[in-house]
């Protein structure tokens, strides 16, 4: 049995299934990015005193950590072109470096998180804290999805794009959507804890 | 999908060139914050240069700006319905209207039900 429309679009939607299928996933991960981010602005705003992020937590590290997830956005996008250059050690080589930035992402984030349990700063502490652990720790976890994909694209799942190449791309197509959407989280997340 | 390699090098270029405007707006950002903005300019600035990003990434990177009308319906129906969620929980909180009555609603008094003589 064969799957349709993996790679001809839909003549209702107009896209194939796996990008219709991404998206309606994104509009749900929006709906609860978007109500973490609702809580945060209802603690903050309701709170007669709320610190600054810059004075709490280490910008400098998590600066870095969003260069790095930058960077794996544009590695994600020069994996998909190898792929529809048809260059598959190309797109292993990107695809490796996107899993490893990432990976990169998950070490500092996890330091910073060690550094503030160290100095018995944790989720209990207060709604500050509480609010960053949850928030950052959501994005963690979307991380570690993301990753895990990655390596099984560069590593075993490679194999289908012998005998389904275009099939393949698209798998790569929407993997870079999921991972750039991440990213796009992060860049919000970002300032509003850590700069403002 | 696959059209002529010169094609996909130039949007290749493209993608690369945003990602590099995202690092500038970042390395802007974060400057801005060390030089001192404080206050409400503080939040208007980082949250402002956050949504250029997101609208770039979004836009070009993900190919928002030249994906099927059904995809993009399918977000703008999202968009609405958390800004509506949103707006719900904030009228919770603060009310505006003045003068609104607000029902307490009050716990009935105790009559004794279930006691045994």
């Amino acid at each position: 049995m064969v799957i349709p429309y993996t790679v001809e679009p839909r003549r209702d939607s107009g896209v194939y299934n796996g990008k219709l299928g991404i998206w309606l996933f994104l509009a749900s991960e929006i709906m609860l990015f978007g109500g973490l981010f609702s809580a945060y602005v209802m603690l903050r705003t309701g709170a007669p005193d709320w610190p600054n992020g810059s004075d709490l937590l280490n910008v400098p590290l998590a600066t870095i950590n969003t260069v790095i997830l930058v960077v794996s956005g544009i590695t994600m996008v020069l994996a998909w072109t190898s792929l529809r250059l048809d260059r598959p050690g190309s797109f292993r080589r990107y695809a490796l470096a996107t899993a490893l930035l990432g990976l990169a992402f998950l070490c500092i984030k996890s330091f910073e998180y060690y550094e503030k349990i160290e100095h018995g700063l944790l989720p209990s502490t207060n709604n500050f804290y509480g609010i960053y652990f949850v928030l950052t720790g959501v994005h963690f976890f979307h991380i570690v999805g993301g990753v895990l994909v990655l390596f099984w694209h560069a590593g075993p799942g490679l194999r289908m794009h012998r005998r389904a190449p275009e099939q393949f791309t698209n798998r790569i197509e929407v993997t870079g959507l999921y991972w750039h959407f991440v990213d796009m989280v992060w860049l919000v997340l970002f300032p509003a804890l850590y700069l403002v | 999908m696959n059209g002529p390699p010169e094609q996909i090098a130039a949007s290749l270029r493209g993608h690369i060139g945003i990602g590099v405007a995202v690092l500038m707006l970042l390395a802007l950002s974060v400057g801005l914050v060390r030089m001192g903005v404080e206050g409400d300019q503080r939040v208007a600035v980082v949250l402002g240069v956050a949504a250029v990003q997101v609208f770039l990434i979004a836009a070009i990177l993900m190919h928002l700006s030249s994906e099927r009308r059904g995809i993009i319906v399918l977000l703008l129906f999202t968009t609405v319905f958390v800004a509506g969620l949103l707006g719900l929980t904030y009228l919770t909180m603060n009310d505006p209207y003045e003068g609104a009555e607000h029902i307490i609603v009050t716990p009935l008094p105790d009559e004794g039900l279930g006691e045994e003589d």
